[in-house]
């Protein structure tokens, strides 16, 4: 109890409060800004975030998070062009609403009202699972804690949707780059090039910073080249759902929610597949599901709670196990491990107001988009219309400027510009930038824990293999790996 | 326009090169096993090792798939690529001009050069946006959160 006081103590000093709002309000901006990503905004403001010491950043980034996957939402009802993948769903219903049947305030307070609901129920269901999920963990040793980052490091294959074996190869390099700097087992000092600025290992702000937002816009330059960009003009008179609409939904946002919080737990997927089994379910439970493609309500709302319960859902693995899921939690987690945070089961213990605090303000995240999306509605949908020659600079100066507040260094610029520069061709290439940055993130935890556990074991690999959770993770794996082949196969 | 086949054979030859790279580097290391455990070369040469190996399974997959990864087309030569590397020129030129003028001149220089390449004939916008955006990042940045931002050599 005094943990939670401690965290609400926390979220009610008035510099994290303003941040938090902050975050939410520039999440779904990027969210709502076509060509902007989820990753790109965390990636950008990520040295913001440690120019705010302690909870006041990671209290934004969450704001971001949460924000920017219901900004998505904005565009993809008002200009059938989805902000984040986790919208293209949205698009189905609440496009066909806001132009067809001339509802625009109606689509866009459903989505409101359903992201926001999406985002409570997996936000209470992480209150509920976390604590529970990291008393298990606590029974974990070097083995298990190995096994646990292969299981991390094997949903490279989801998140590579271009090539798998690209994907793997992206993940070792990830590996590879983690292991430059001082070993931490053995003091000796690798593939350093003889640099002191390779002293502390490679810095992975600036490298996310580059293959999230410097590859990102150079993308949205090649995709911007002599289209003319699409705008809308919409009047919106009112924005708060009926009663009706709400009774109608209401079933659908509860059922969307739970599979968006079951799907984000699993580490590899995201709020595009919530939203499409979201929105699949709710048309086949539907008592109008003749009426789905045509501007439904259930289908503007069980696609927004799906990917919005998604950021409550995702958090599980990363607070309890210290997994990333997906390229936004990756950056989440890192963003804790810098600031001192070390997600895992013993954050619960060293950490606990910490952690609370994270719930509360996940929890208030949702509450401030809900109350922003129904106020400043107006201005979010202003902002679809910004044009790239406008906000491409903007975004170049700020990979500048965010890269080198980070470390006041130029070093970390050249490493962020050229990391973008390879991140635009690597992209082309089908190669997953998650998993890149999945790679550096799981380096040390998996090289750490593999030696400790030969350490453990005189040298014997069997002990990997005669633990059950051991195995259990490895097995897991090993399904996690291979099943895309097969799947590929069967399809 | 070039296939994702050929492509995919230029990743195989690079991977592998990267893969013998880095086990040849961390062979430089101890690899035994010892009471500290294995030594600081043996897990980055696993790495090298297994980059090897995907990248040769990689090379197989392409030989199995070479039909349908020759119609794969990747576009890295197309009007809107030229557009991105001249993009990509004025930022490598803005990193160098950083260190000659500071970073405010050089921002106040490179916003309308990047407006102007995606095609903004607007000069009042252009200034407006460049005097905004410095603007901005002067108070919020330079002021706010005493971020020092690169100054002109001349200067230091």
């Amino acid at each position: 109890m005094a943990d939670i006081i401690t965290a609400l103590g926390l979220i009610a000093e008035p510099f994290n409060f303003v941040c938090l709002i902050f975050g939410v309000g520039v999440g779904i901006m990027f969210g709502a800004m076509p060509g902007l990503s989820v990753n790109m905004g965390l990636a950008l403001l990520l040295p913001l975030a440690f120019a705010f010491k302690g909870m006041a950043g990671i209290l934004m980034l969450l704001g971001i998070y949460c924000g920017a996957i219901y900004g998505g939402s904005i565009s993809a009802i008002l200009l059938k062009t989805p902000g984040t993948p986790a919208s293209v769903a949205t698009t189905l219903d609440g496009y066909p609403m806001a132009v067809e049947l001339r509802q625009p305030g109606r689509a866009l307070g459903l989505s409101t009202t359903a992201s926001a609901f999406g985002g409570i129920f997996s936000t209470i269901c992480l209150i509920i699972c976390a604590p529970l999920l990291a008393k298990i963990s606590l029974q974990f040793s070097k083995p298990e804690y190995f096994a646990l980052a292969v299981f991390g490091l094997s949903i490279i294959t989801s998140v590579s949707s271009g090539n798998v074996l690209k994907g793997i190869m992206g993940g070792i390099i990830g590996l590879f780059l983690a292991t430059v700097g001082i070993d931490a087992m053995s003091g000796v000092i690798r593939f350093t090039l003889d640099t002191t600025y390779l002293l502390g290992g490679v810095s992975f702000i600036p490298i996310l910073i580059g293959v999230f937002a410097l590859a990102q816009m150079l993308q949205s330059v090649e995709d911007c080249w002599q289209k003319s960009q699409l705008k809308q003009h919409v009047t919106i008179h009112k924005v708060l759902p009926s009663m009706a609409d709400l009774k109608r939904c209401f079933v659908t946002m509860l059922r969307s929610s739970a599979i968006g919080t079951f799907i984000g737990c699993i580490p590899g997927t995201g709020g595009d597949i919530a939203s499409f089994v979201s929105y699949d379910q709710a048309k086949r439970w539907s008592k109008h599901s003749e009426n789905f493609g045509h501007g439904e309500p259930e289908g503007v709302a069980a696609p927004e709670a799906g990917n919005n319960a998604v950021s409550g859902g995702a958090f599980i693995p990363v607070l309890t196990l210290g997994i990333p899921g997906d390229g936004a939690t990756a950056i989440m987690m890192g963003a804790l491990m810098v600031q001192g945070l070390q997600p895992g089961p013993l954050l619960f213990i060293e950490k606990a107001p910490d952690v609370y605090a994270i719930f509360i303000g996940l929890l208030l995240a949702n509450i401030i988009m809900a109350c922003m999306g129904y106020s400043l509605i107006r201005l979010f949908v202003k902002l679809t219309n910004v044009p790239n020659e406008i906000l491409l600079p903007i975004i170049m100066l700020m990979t500048f400027v965010g890269t080198y507040s980070y470390g006041n260094s130029m070093t970390d610029v050249y490493v962020m510009v050229a990391s973008g520069f390879i991140g635009y061709f690597l992209n082309k290439l089908k190669f997953s930038m998650s998993a890149i940055i999945i790679g550096i993130i799981l380096g040390g935890m998996a090289e750490q824990n593999f030696v400790g556990s030969l350490i453990m074991s005189d040298g014997n690999p069997a002990i990997f293999f005669t633990r059950p959770i051991c195995l259990f993770f490895l097995a897991a794996a090993a399904i996690s790996l291979l099943a895309p082949f097969f799947m590929k196969k069967k399809n | 326009m070039i296939s994702m086949k050929f492509c995919n054979f230029v990743v195989c030859i690079v991977g592998l090169a990267m893969g013998g790279c880095m086990m040849g580097a961390s062979s430089r290391f101890p690899m035994d096993m010892t009471e500290q455990g294995p030594g600081p070369g043996f897990w980055p040469f696993l790495l090298g090792l297994a980059l090897a190996v995907a990248a040769a399974a990689l090379a197989v997959y392409t030989l199995f798939h070479r039909q349908e990864l020759a119609e794969e087309r990747i576009a890295l030569g197309t009007a809107a690529n030229r557009q991105v590397y001249v993009v990509m020129g004025l930022i490598a030129a803005f990193c160098g001009l950083v260190h000659l003028t500071g970073f405010y001149p050089a921002a106040l220089l490179l916003i309308p050069c990047l407006m102007y390449r995606l095609e903004c004939r607007d000069k009042k916008r252009m200034l407006l946006t460049a005097l905004c955006v410095t603007l901005f990042i002067y108070l919020v940045f330079g002021q706010l959160l005493h971020t020092s931002l690169p100054s002109s050599v001349f200067l230091e």
